[in-house]
């Protein structure tokens, strides 16, 4: 993701935030020539620390804001995947009686990511449009919006991470030294949903239609991506088409390092790293591109 | 010679016209036809200004409302791209332009200080160096780590505007809207201004307080229509202004707005005792005494009806509704808002009358003067405020002190 914003960075206006002494910026016409002499690199230090602080502070405030004056606060975090935990549980276990082993974490999982990705694409989608007071601030970092949807999401689902572990544990699974892999399948899946985030908050200035196309395509994308059931059992050619979702093979690899303990399927792993890395540089110079126009459309 | 901070050259800005039924979504752009989606006709929201601001000045930009002053200062600010020429800054932008845009109600005053702090450009360290500060220039020692949704109107603008003056700006952009608060305070924040002035900082003021910027830069500049009518001497400059809006004025004098007098038979004067972009406006405020005529003076104890009416010609959303009264030009006894008391007003649009029932006002005998203001859902500027417009008196309690309680004296 680093690499993905880096060679973006020229961009000010998405990226930037106000400059450091002696940094002379110049914006000129559309076209003929955009992007700004840089300073040292006190300047890109600055800017740096700035933009994580920005990201920080929002992400703190979509998350107090979220459970403070709530009468079980945090909680929510844990209740909410839980219910629908025990409403797949029994319905696919109790009355269909699914045959996939340790049904609870398997469904757990795919709760889990998917939830992730739901609400921070749905977030995502307002991020600016929901935000023109802080569009319109000089220095602010507008980019910085759609990382904190998907920031601010992934620690949502952090609270609920310990449940996780618990339920892996008493269904018997023996995640083992495979779980170091955890970490890179998450930045893979960041990568991808700030891909989604950064297209669907700049089109959403355009068309406000994406508030309500989002919706859906996340409800079809949740019964197209082996939720509550395994890919296995989805029928050869079908299975080739479901596999385009990159959903489908990163829930793959969460459950073969969390129930089977399993080094996960490098190739295809690597493979939905690049598509989504392209996803993102593609996405994020689109919305440099449009970020100047957002205030003409606020 | 100063180094030239912003420099600005052949500035241009054009926006399109939409048709007014522009369809803004596909189903729309089904119904309607794709026709619409072309913009009828291109026009220029700011084209051919230039000019300089170097360290240690302050520029004043005076302009009708829709002169383009707005969209100048979103391009100085980089948040929007010119069409033509370009904007060279030399040191650090920052803007007094909308407070308080990521204060989170829930959240304490400390914690709004840093989300308002980062989002203005201070990295959270630098904040927290300067939280001290802050608060106490805020005057919030007290309450500071109370939910901001506890806070009067005016402690929010404080909050606000004390963070987003301790940014140590090198270019300054300074936005209208902050002509609401009390007076004192906007004396405190005048001088933060020319302190930063004296530091060499370049500052560029957007006003229609024209006594403001006479008294306070040294140049100024007139946006008429998209283009600068006059730069340099703020005297010479504002006379130019002047002669043009009164001659503007003349041309459509009484059709518009007829001046503003109140009840009471004190004249609104704008930018005086009168504040706001009066989009809406408070048309009449009348105070009534319980039995429902106009009180000119009421015993203490007894209650009070602020009746306020407020002409919107085109709906405002979430309004604010505030009333303060108080005695001299410091101090308010009573200082209550729509969103404090938790009235929710979705819509106003039209002429409406707003009654504020204050059951009974145990105050000293004296002269009050009740202040009201429309402000915006977010408390960033004011519709219409009038401040300190009407009086009335309290009589029938001692004269000391602030209230006059119901009360009685036992002797044991």
């Amino acid at each position: 993701m680093r690499i993905g914003l880096a060679a973006l960075r020229s961009g000010r206006r998405a990226f930037g935030p106000a400059s450091a002494p002696k940094d002379q910026d110049r914006s000129r016409s559309a076209g003929r020539r955009s992007g700004a002499p840089r300073a040292g690199l006190q300047a890109i230090g600055h800017d740096w620390s700035h933009f994580r602080d920005v990201v920080l502070i929002l992400v703190r405030r979509n998350f107090v804001s979220r459970y403070r004056n709530t009468a079980i606060g945090m909680a929510w975090a844990l209740a909410t995947p839980l219910l629908f935990l025990l409403v797949f549980y029994f319905v696919f276990k109790v009355i269909i009686n699914i045959s996939i082993d340790k049904y609870a974490s398997f469904v757990y999982i795919g709760i889990l990511a998917w939830t992730w990705l739901q609400a921070a694409v749905t977030d995502g989608t307002a991020a600016i449009t929901s935000n023109p007071n802080l569009v319109s601030q000089p220095g602010f970092p507008v980019a910085a919006l759609p990382i904190v949807s998907v920031t601010a999401n992934l620690f949502s689902l952090a609270v609920a991470f310990p449940v996780l572990l618990a339920l892996l544990i008493v269904e018997g699974a023996r995640p083992g030294f495979a779980i170091l892999w955890l970490p890179a399948i998450v930045v893979v899946q960041y990568a991808l949903t700030l891909g989604l985030c950064f297209f669907a908050a700049a089109l959403n200035v355009a068309a406000r239609d994406m508030q309500h196309i989002v919706p859906i395509l996340l409800q079809i994308g949740y019964y197209l991506t082996p939720i509550f059931y395994s890919g296995d059992k989805v029928p050869g050619h079908y299975r080739a088409i479901l596999r385009i979702n990159p959903m489908y093979g990163l829930l793959e690899s969460y459950r073969a390092v969390l129930i089977d303990g399993r080094i996960p399927d490098l190739a295809g792993l690597a493979a939905t790293l690049a598509f989504s890395l392209v996803l993102l540089v593609t996405a994020a110079s689109y919305f440099r591109k449009a970020s100047y126009r957002f205030l003409e459309d606020l | 010679m100063a180094e030239i901070r912003l420099d600005v050259r052949n500035l241009g800005k054009r926006f399109a016209r939409y048709h007014a039924e522009r369809p803004r979504t596909l189903k729309q752009m089904a119904v309607r036809g794709v026709s619409r989606l072309k913009p009828l006709d291109r026009f220029w929201a700011v084209r051919g200004v230039s000019f300089e601001v170097k360290a240690g000045v302050m520029l004043g930009v005076v302009g009708q409302n829709g002169s383009g002053k707005s969209t100048l200062l979103r391009l100085l600010g980089d948040v929007m791209r010119p069409d033509e020429g370009e904007v060279i800054r030399r040191g650090r932008l920052r803007g007094l332009l909308e407070l308080n845009s990521g204060t989170h109600p829930d959240l304490s005053g400390r914690e709004n200080i840093f989300i308002n702090g980062v989002i203005a450009g201070l990295t959270h360290r630098q904040v927290r160096a300067r939280l001290d500060e802050i608060i106490a220039f805020a005057e919030l020692e007290q309450s500071i780590d109370n939910p901001v949704r506890t806070y009067s109107a005016g402690m929010k603008l404080r909050l606000g505007f004390a963070t987003a003056i301790h940014v140590d700006p090198e270019i300054l952009l300074i936005d209208e809207a902050l002509a609401v608060g009390d007076v004192a305070f906007q004396q405190k924040c005048l001088e933060q201004i020319k302190k930063f002035r004296a530091q060499g900082c370049a500052i560029v003021l957007i006003s229609h307080d024209l006594t403001q910027i006479e008294a306070l830069c040294d140049r100024a500049l007139w946006i008429r229509r998209g283009g600068a009518a006059s730069l340099g001497d703020p005297t010479e400059v504002l006379a130019q202004y002047r002669a043009d809006m009164d001659a503007e004025a003349a041309r459509r004098a009484a059709a518009t707005m007829k001046p503003l007098v109140t009840t009471a038979g004190v004249a609104l004067n704008l930018d005086e005792n009168r504040f706001g972009t009066l989009e809406a406006q408070i048309v009449d405020v009348r105070l009534l005494d319980e039995r429902g005529s106009e009180a000119r003076a009421i015993h203490s104890g007894e209650g009070l009806v602020i009746e306020i009416t407020i002409d919107a010609p085109r709906p405002i959303e979430w309004p604010r509704l505030s009333a303060a009264i108080g005695r001299g030009p410091k101090e308010d006894c009573i200082d209550v808002n729509t969103e404090a008391d938790r009235i929710q007003v979705k819509t106003l649009s039209g002429l409406k009358k707003v009654e504020l029932r204050l059951r009974r006002l145990d105050l000293a005998a004296g002269r009050y003067d009740v202040s009201v203001g429309l402000h915006d859902a977010e408390w960033r500027f004011a519709f219409d405020y009038h401040w300190r417009a009407y009086s009335f008196d309290v009589i029938g309690s001692p004269k000391r002190g602030l209230l006059s309680p119901p009360r009685e004296w036992l002797l044991a």
